[in-house]
């Protein structure tokens, strides 16, 4: 596992992308299927956008922990590169 | 077996949205306008096809549930909106539901074959988009539509080329027969993709001109049927052609058809085939010429108004012979044949003046 | 629910139609139609022929001991390139010679899923001791399940475009990958004309669609036989997507394992031979089993989460339309993909309907991988072995039982048992539910044979 610094803004735009929400509506702990009415297939959207994107992998298992915005930076923070 | 007759349909076809246009444009005989496909993977911008103009499934939908849904399973769902708009409500604590049995040819073809371009020319071979997974499934279009209107009963997608909407509708009136259904939408949808345009022309030939649509109807068993019956579905018969003798198998199925209609050829008011290309379309022209005088040929409108729309083709037939006018009671008869070798036929009696809508 | 009904064990001596909507009149009783056949009474429907292609083994006998030995097929897949995909592992069907199996196909201009249905529609007329030239003295219904039809035709087409642009697309890829080909592949195959083909694809619960269709079509006397059943071969597509939601298991398909971690994508067919009741006994045919009665409906929910009430709702339609009790059930036959949602909500509703002492309870895509459109018909003709042989395959590579999945899997080996009647549950994405029914056959010939 490495510390990544995260580009808190690409992530920005892909979860205001994939949910389809004005910018201002994403804060870093509004909940993704509660507030923005996202499904499960959103989420695994989000997780594989993150990962094309910013070419890192994200583990399967950590997908029930991508609720909100802060969550997904708690995870990309630990996420390992993708190999090249 | 039990008779089912067809209370209501709709449509979404290159005259637009809802039953009306589809209808008057048949009534007239005005050929479908053509427009641009959609602008895809291998799509040429010369190309122009009989699109329904400006198709755009989020548009037409809105955007909830609709991200990444392919415009096979948007022209059904749309169509399926504007037939169930049209009738009572549907209702979901009945026993056994509204089923939905939707005719295709492949699937979005296109969608397809993007989803795995993404998984060949990813960084990662799973670098496909999750939002049109649920495409990836052939079902997508009739289980997206029972979701889009809680439609419960049985769902099903049936695959037979060309006689796709013919099989769709023996299917759904076996299932009011054998007590599956309350009630049951039927009908068979095309998409237009740059792909299934190429697929299209290599096998049909470069002058092809090709169609999409939906056309689906609401069938209700005679007995219970909420709705005034527009037409009552008599016989359905299809068979398949052995080593290219369309005429002869299709023959065959028309006789079976009529047989079980209980009446015969010069009995028909009006006859439409499915005008299928190649030899398979001359020879089914041939069957007819042989069975039916000019004025039955002639009577209704062809689907070659439409271009070559595969799958929506037996739909298409059905909304051509439910737009035209004529007396209560009249025989209608249509006929389809697939260069794969599949052939078949339905016989109605239409129960209205044919005026409305 | 069939609590008003009375239905003797094994089906046998029903006189009611099986029908369960009373106010439905017996089919054929307003037709005007002397080429269908109409029948005054329902027939009861047999099953006298399987075909079966599958990981763990071509042909009845040798899927039969691979179900008896709870043999498991994982292997890695090579009909695609799998590489840099987390994991290559999947069931495939391996040494299928196309050329030795079929008869009038041409392998080289036809789909490998096409084939996989003409091959085992061949091996069920075989098995059912008849041959084409009965079948071509009978109206008669070819149904084909399945998911993906010849999406891998479509896979190489891709492949082929990106290399050569639209020179890929040639004047036989329109048929080649047409969906409808499945079912007319088997018409072609066994030189059928007077018979009514059609593929259906209602995803993975497309096997116990067809078998549905098959059932209704011989019991109303609209045919005299039927070759049903599921057909899908593995694809880069359907991987590809199974891999992006995370469904696909590292190692194994472990059905309701507290350690499930998914399923795993197989290939195969598996094709019955179907007749009626009167048919098989004029011909002395063996009999696997009755088929009882099935039920289909739709959650109309989600994509691709199944919705508990809504299966149980399907499988209460199919015990009353068998007119069969759940306690007189003795098997269930799980869509058990080893996903966590599916065999979860799968589990809860199957109790939502027998209550706290369900069935038996086994996946036996743990041995053969999830097949797609012939997994429910792989599991229909693994149902009907249980009951002619007498034994239940198992649920393998099984550890624990999920609390959360309280039912009896049979772990690991199977068990000897007198099996009268199965419940086969096929479940799909878009919520597409199909229940089928089989119950021994009282029949001289049709007693089980170990």
């Amino acid at each position: 596992m490495t510390a990544n610094t995260v580009d808190v803004t690409a992530v920005r735009a892909i979860i205001v992308d994939i949910l389809e929400l004005e910018d201002d509506e994403l804060t870093a702990t509004s909940l993704f299927i509660e507030d923005h009415g996202a499904d499960s297939l959103g989420a695994i959207e989000i997780l594989s956008r993150i990962e094309k994107e910013l070419g890192v992998v994200i583990p399967q298992d950590d997908l029930a922990k991508l609720v909100n915005l802060e969550a997904v930076l708690g995870v990309l923070a630990t996420a390992e590169r993708r190999r090249p | 077996m039990s008779t089912a007759v067809i209370t209501a349909w709709s449509a979404v076809s290159p005259y637009g949205t809802g039953r009306a246009p589809l209808a008057a444009a048949l009534r007239a005989r005005t050929a479908a306008p053509e427009s641009a496909g959609p602008e895809e993977w291998t799509s040429d911008p010369e190309t122009t096809a009989r699109v329904v103009p400006g198709f755009e499934v989020r548009d037409a939908l809105g955007k909830a549930g609709t991200r990444g849904m392919d415009r096979l399973t948007g022209l059904t769902a749309v169509t399926v909106r504007e037939l169930l708009a049209g009738t009572g409500p549907v209702g979901e604590d009945e026993e056994l539901g509204t089923g939905l049995v939707l005719g295709i040819a492949s699937g979005s073809v296109q969608g397809f074959m993007e989803f795995t371009k993404s998984s060949l020319e990813g960084a990662s071979p799973i670098d496909v988009s999750p939002s049109k997974t649920p495409n990836m499934a052939m079902n997508r279009a009739a289980s997206a539509s029972a979701i889009r209107h809680r439609l419960k009963g049985p769902n099903t997608t049936v695959a037979a080329g060309r006689l796709s909407g013919l099989v769709a509708l023996d299917q759904a009136r076996r299932l009011l027969a054998d007590g599956r259904a309350e009630r049951v939408l039927a009908g068979s949808a095309e998409e237009y993709s740059a792909t299934r345009a190429h697929l299209t022309r290599a096998a049909h030939g470069a002058g092809t001109v090709l169609g999409e649509g939906c056309v689906m109807v609401l069938l209700e068993p005679v007995g219970t049927a909420t709705g005034t019956p527009l037409a009552e579905v008599l016989a359905v018969h299809h068979r398949v052609a052995p080593d290219g003798d369309f005429a002869g198998a299709l023959a065959a199925a028309v006789d079976a058809a009529l047989a079980e209609a209980g009446t015969t050829a010069a009995g028909v008011w009006a006859a439409v085939p499915s005008e299928a290309p190649g030899t398979a379309g001359d020879q089914e022209r041939r069957v007819h010429e042989e069975l039916f005088p000019a004025a039955a040929r002639d009577r209704a409108a062809s689907v070659a108004l439409l271009g070559e729309t595969a799958a929506a083709t037996g739909a298409y037939q059905l909304a051509a012979l439910l737009s035209e006018p004529g007396a209560p009671g009249r025989i209608a008869l249509l006929t389809a044949a697939d260069p794969d070798g599949p052939v078949g036929c339905a016989v109605l009696r239409l129960l209205t003046d044919g005026a409305a809508g | 629910m069939s609590a008003d009904r009375t239905a003797p064990a094994g089906g046998a001596a029903r006189t009611e139609p099986a029908g369960s909507a009373a106010r439905t009149e017996p089919a054929g009783s307003t037709a005007r139609t002397a080429a269908a056949r109409p029948v005054a009474e329902p027939r009861r429907v047999v099953l006298t022929g399987c075909g079966a292609l599958s990981s763990i083994g071509d042909g009845v006998a040798e899927f039969t001991e691979g179900l008896r030995a709870g043999r498991v097929g994982t292997g890695d897949i090579s009909v695609f390139d799998t590489t840099g995909f987390p994991s290559r592992r999947g069931h495939q069907v391996n040494g299928f010679d196309a050329a030795a199996r079929l008869h009038r196909l041409e392998p080289e201009r036809t789909g490998r899923a096409t084939q996989f249905a003409a091959a085992a529609a061949r091996m069920a007329l075989d098995d059912a001791g008849l041959d084409e030239e009965w079948l071509r003295a009978r109206r008669g219904t070819v149904v084909v399940g399945t998911t993906d039809g010849e999406v891998g035709e479509l896979d190489l087409l891709t492949e082929s475009a990106l290399a050569l642009g639209l020179a890929a697309f040639t004047g036989a890829s329109l048929s080649r990958t047409a969906t409808g080909g499945l079912a007319l592949g088997v018409v072609r195959e066994l030189g059928l004309s007077d018979v009514e083909p059609s593929t259906v694809a209602t995803a993975c619960a497309a096997g116990n669609y067809a078998i549905g269709a098959g059932f209704d079509a011989i019991r109303a006397g609209r045919a005299e036989w039927a070759l049903v059943g599921g057909a899908d071969a593995l694809n880069r597509k359907t991987f590809a997507g199974f891999a992006r939601l995370g469904l696909i298991a590292p190692d194994e398909c472990r059905p309701f394992d507290t350690d499930r971690m998914g399923l795993l994508t197989g290939e195969g067919a598996g094709l019955l031979l179907l007749e009626s009741e009167e048919s098989a006994r004029a011909r002395g045919a063996e009999i696997y089993a009755e088929v009882l009665g099935y039920g289909i409906n739709c959650d109309a929910s989600h994509p691709t989460a199944p919705e508990r009430d809504s299966v149980a709702r399907c499988i209460r339609l199919a015990l009353e339309n068998a007119s069969v009790k759940p306690e007189e059930v003795d098997l269930i036959s799980a869509h058990g993909t080893g996903t966590p949602t599916n065999d979860t909500t799968e589990i809860a509703a199957i109790r939502e309907v027998y209550g706290d002492r369900p069935p038996r309870t086994v996946g036996v895509k743990a041995m053969i991988g999830h097949t797609m459109g012939a997994a429910s018909a792989l599991g229909a003709i693994a149902s009907a072995l249980a009951i002619r042989h007498g034994f239940v395959p198992p649920t393998a590579n099984h550890r624990t039982t999920d609390p959360d999945c309280p039912v009896d899997v049979v772990p690991n080996a199977s068990v000897p048992a007198d099996v009268r009647i199965v419940q086969n549950n096929g479940l799909a994405f878009g919520g597409n539910n199909a229940v089928v029914l089989l119950g021994r056959h009282d029949s001289p010939r049709g007693e089980y044979a170990r």
